[in-house]
């Protein structure tokens, strides 16, 4: 459970105690601890959530702020502005309370979410030699309903890109909310491949063509497009050569092409690679791939972890 | 033999006098650098928002024994994991009083500081900083005046007891 | 001759070392310890001067009663 210390360490003796044992048996089906000012910790795993038998107190708070930034609380200016953090291994901690309406920031953080990094490394192997077509990898769109592992799917695609001996392709990642790549003061904290470069903490729009411009990419991956500028920007990139591989919020491929937002997008009909990810009760990621609508090419089921 | 014996003497006292007088010439060049050390904080803390520990070992490289060792404490102890930042800055500060020429009224304020440290936004730890600088600036001057007033006289003050003294036992 | 010479050099030596003492210490300020110094020193001058003359008085009188 060794990815689990640097969390554990931002609680005070006790809480770490009584985190170890209730984590002990299921740590890989961890994925959110959850504070909240005066209200008990909660611990969210994949099919229930425990309630810890302990308050998280102002002075708990204050041991925790003081642990994550190391005693120099004025390093969560910036944090504040965005909402989130992350922290080394690649966890993200988002929080809310008390915001300052004029400056558009925290004043004072008094709930946290902290999301356990899941990285599954391997889980877009099968799908590797499926979104080629010939020698060429083909435009992707990963889509699906929430937290069914669209991000996490992604990840590892990159990483495989990037690390296969065959495809081996000069990836870039445009990670707008630091999850893909989780960066640290630039460093990436998961693995997302040995020939990819990050643009960390940057809207899409905007890094998609830095990316492009100073990167030379072959392969842009993009977290959960949705906006007209993300769709209009796509099709710009698609224009320079670059391949691009990305993710949207879909129950089914009917609806993912019925959004208007993204509807220009599957008109020009040059997203060839379709998938659509669906979890099932005990956690195990199905991935169905199409490459029409409705014309489908394989299906895969993969146990988690 | 008796001069020999003499000599001893007035060396003696004016030793001793000497080192009296140094105590003001110390403790100003102390406060001067310890008005830097926090100007040096200053700048890390707001430009590049470093953390504490960072600071303090950038610090202790920039400054000269006893400031030198006083950082450097609060390094190696930050190095554990701790609880309460503010407890540890205390003892250290106490630690200070004993090793350097820096007197009670530099190291209350010290101690003030201590117990803001590392707790508030940016535009409140820069305040506290600037507001602590000003304080160690007021005590600055008064270091300065007593030690041109003070200073000579003391040495003077060793070498003619020794003479008094010498002159007796003759 | 009846007065030696190094007792001489030390009163007038204790009398101005006294009277620097008294300066330097009212230049700091210290009044109090100036004035203490400044009695010390006249106490001292006036035990030498004391104890000088009885040995003088000593010497009259041997000379006068031999």
């Amino acid at each position: 459970m060794l990815q689990m210390e640097e969390i554990f360490q931002l609680f005070s003796p006790n809480v770490k105690k009584m985190l170890e044992e209730k984590v002990y048996n299921q740590s890989n089906q961890l994925e959110e601890i959850r504070l909240r000012i005066q209200k008990p910790i909660e611990l969210n795993f994949f099919q229930n959530h425990i309630l810890l038998d302990y308050t998280f107190t102002e002075q708990e708070r204050m041991y925790f702020l003081r642990q994550l930034t190391n005693h120099s609380i004025y390093r969560m200016d910036e944090p504040f502005k965005q909402g989130f953090l992350t922290i080394s291994g690649g966890h993200r901690i988002g929080f809310s309370g008390e915001v300052l309406t004029d400056e558009k920031k925290i004043k004072e953080a008094t709930f946290f979410n902290i999301r356990i990094a899941q990285e599954i490394k391997g889980i877009a192997k099968p799908l590797l030699n499926n979104i080629k077509e010939g020698n060429t990898l083909q435009h992707t769109i990963i889509f699906g309903a929430p937290q069914t592992g669209k991000t996490t799917l992604l990840r590892d695609l990159a990483k495989q890109i990037s690390d296969d001996g065959m495809i081996s392709q000069k990836v870039a990642i445009v990670d707008e909310r630091s999850e893909l790549a989780a960066c640290k003061n630039g460093i990436p904290q998961l693995d997302i491949g040995v020939r990819t470069d990050i643009m960390d903490n940057c809207l899409k729009q905007f890094g998609m063509f830095m990316m492009i411009r100073s990167m030379s990419p072959q392969i842009l991956i993009i977290d959960e497009i949705g906006s007209i500028e993300d769709v209009q920007a796509i099709l710009e990139a698609i224009r320079t050569g670059v391949t691009i591989i990305c993710t949207a919020h879909s129950n089914n491929m009917d609806e993912l092409m019925e959004r208007p937002q993204l509807k220009s997008l599957f008109e020009q009909q040059l997203f060839k690679r379709f998938v659509h990810v669906t979890r099932d009760t005990n956690g195990a990621f199905s991935f169905t791939m199409f490459h029409k609508k409705n014309e489908k090419m394989n299906f895969y089921k993969v146990h988690k972890r | 033999m008796k001069w020999f014996g003499a000599c001893m003497i007035l060396l003696c006292t004016s030793w001793f006098g000497h080192r009296y007088s140094m105590l003001y010439t110390k403790r100003e060049r102390q406060l001067k650098q310890l008005i830097f050390s926090f100007h040096i904080m200053d700048a890390e803390i707001v430009h590049n928002q470093r953390p504490l520990q960072e600071t303090f070992s950038i610090i202790s490289e920039k400054v000269a024994d006893p400031l030198k060792q006083y950082y450097q404490s609060l390094v190696n102890e930050m190095e554990t994991i701790i609880t309460n930042l503010s407890v540890i800055w205390e003892k250290e500060t106490d630690h200070l009083l004993q090793i350097s020429a820096l007197q009670k009224d530099e190291i209350i304020v010290l101690k003030q500081f201590g117990h803001t440290l590392g707790d508030y936004t940016l535009m409140k730890q820069h305040e506290q900083i600037t507001l602590t600088i000003t304080y160690l600036e007021q005590i600055l001057e008064q270091a300065m005046e007593e030690r041109k007033k003070y200073s000579k006289l003391y040495t003077k003050l060793g070498i003619f007891l020794g003479i008094f003294l010498v002159i007796l036992l003759m | 001759m009846l007065v030696d010479a190094t007792i001489l050099f030390q009163i007038a030596g204790i009398g101005i070392v006294t009277a620097l003492i008294h300066t330097v210490l009212k230049q700091m300020g210290k009044e109090d310890i100036a004035q203490f110094v400044s009695l010390v020193g006249f106490i001292i001058v006036l035990y030498f001067v004391v104890n000088h003359l009885s040995q003088l008085f000593q010497q009259m009188k041997s000379i006068f009663f031999m």
